[in-house]
């Protein structure tokens, strides 16, 4: 395998990976009532109270449309980007709160999913979807894509 | 011709995902089909119910108890509440007192031992074995002790704590205190206590009975 076509590969990996995990969390949470995930928000000592329903309803949209474009391959750039700055949002809420020496008791990323994930691991977890998405809207490899087919589709339509 | 594909691509599948979402959503349930009256606060034919799923071992259940008491009392005979088991896997002395409480609701004094299991329970939280604190709890409220030892090995008693908590899953409870009021879900103290009244009151409204 070229280094080219192992590249590809790990970005094609790197998309499923993270468009599977904020599908997967998204997906969880809006199919149960939000005030589970309000409940979870609260703990979050940045983010002010009056915006915490509606970031209740709106987050879990974001990450479950932005994960399956991710994993589609549809504007990838765009959802990377997107997903990757949800993921520094997370980092920066949780480290507002440890600096705060306020640990979280339950992040709420994937509802009441089987994924039960330490506040260590939820951290981590958020540092590495941050790298990820930035390094993925930087390489917008459109391996196995809708963007790919997309082009075909726009190439042919001008020809 | 770019211009209109990405939006409208974007536009379709957003709209395709969203199907997903409304087929597998959850739906609360406006009101409890079975309403058992031993654990029923309040009276019985109220117009608007509260259901509380709550652990006894839950720290945040048990802070949530006055300003529920208060609630009760803001609006007399029109609302009733409903006390639905939900242990948490977490506390591993809550099974237990959950059985324990429906044994003493088997002998007509749930809500007795309801209230002491909260007001005692940093004493019977930690315990290795809180068997003994139960049986004097039921002792003191002057329980049929026998008769009380015998039900703690009941799956009669424990199927019924396994059905609230399976209503409770059905309808999205994933955590201690929550509470249902109308189609209306509220976790936590916090948000029982900012938006309970407002609840209630629209309800109550609804039911044309202010």
């Amino acid at each position: 395998m070229s280094a080219t076509q192992s590249d590809r590969l790990r970005d094609l990996l790197l998309r499923f990976v993270l468009g599977g995990v904020f599908a997967y969390a998204g997906f969880m949470k809006l199919t149960e009532p939000s005030a589970n995930f309000a409940a979870a928000l609260e703990q979050y000592l940045l983010l002010p109270r009056p915006w915490i329903p509606v970031l209740a309803r709106l987050l879990p949209w974001a990450e479950w449309i932005g994960g399956m474009f991710l994993l589609l391959g549809f504007m990838i750039r765009s959802s990377a980007a997107l997903l990757g700055a949800l993921s520094a949002g997370f980092v920066a809420a949780i480290s507002w709160n440890l600096l705060h020496g306020k640990a979280l008791e339950n992040c709420g990323c994937f509802g009441s999913g089987r994924a039960v994930l330490t506040p260590l691991q939820v951290y981590l977890m958020d540092w590495l979807n941050c790298v990820i998405g930035i390094f993925l809207a930087g390489r917008g490899t459109r391996e196995w894509s809708l963007d790919a087919l997309l082009q075909r589709f726009t190439r042919s339509k001008s020809a | 011709m770019r211009k209109l594909v990405y939006p409208a691509a974007a536009l379709l599948l957003g709209g395709l995902l969203a199907v997903p979402v409304l087929v597998f959503q959850k739906e609360i349930p406006s009101e409890a089909a079975v309403v058992p009256a031993a654990k029923v606060r309040g009276p019985v034919a109220a117009p608007v119910t509260i259901a509380e799923y709550s652990d006894f071992q839950c720290p945040s259940c048990r802070v949530v108890q006055p300003v529920v008491s208060e609630i009760l009392a803001k609006f007399p005979g029109r609302v009733r509440l409903l006390f639905r088991h939900f242990p948490l896997r977490g506390h591993p002395n809550s099974p237990l007192a959950h059985q324990s409480a429906e044994c003493a609701a088997e002998q007509g004094k749930f809500w007795e031992y309801h209230d002491r299991l909260y007001q005692d329970q940093a004493v019977w939280s930690p315990l290795p074995d809180p068997l003994a604190a139960f049986l004097q709890f039921a002792a003191e409220l002057g329980l049929d002790s026998e008769r009380f030892g015998r039900c703690l090995e009941s799956p009669a008693a424990a199927e019924r704590i396994q059905a609230d908590y399976a209503s409770g899953k059905s309808a999205g409870v994933q955590s201690t205190p929550t509470f249902l009021i109308g189609n209306r879900m509220l976790v936590g103290s916090k948000q029982f206590f900012e938006q309970a009244d407002g609840l209630i009151r629209g309800e109550l409204e609804k039911t044309g009975k202010k």
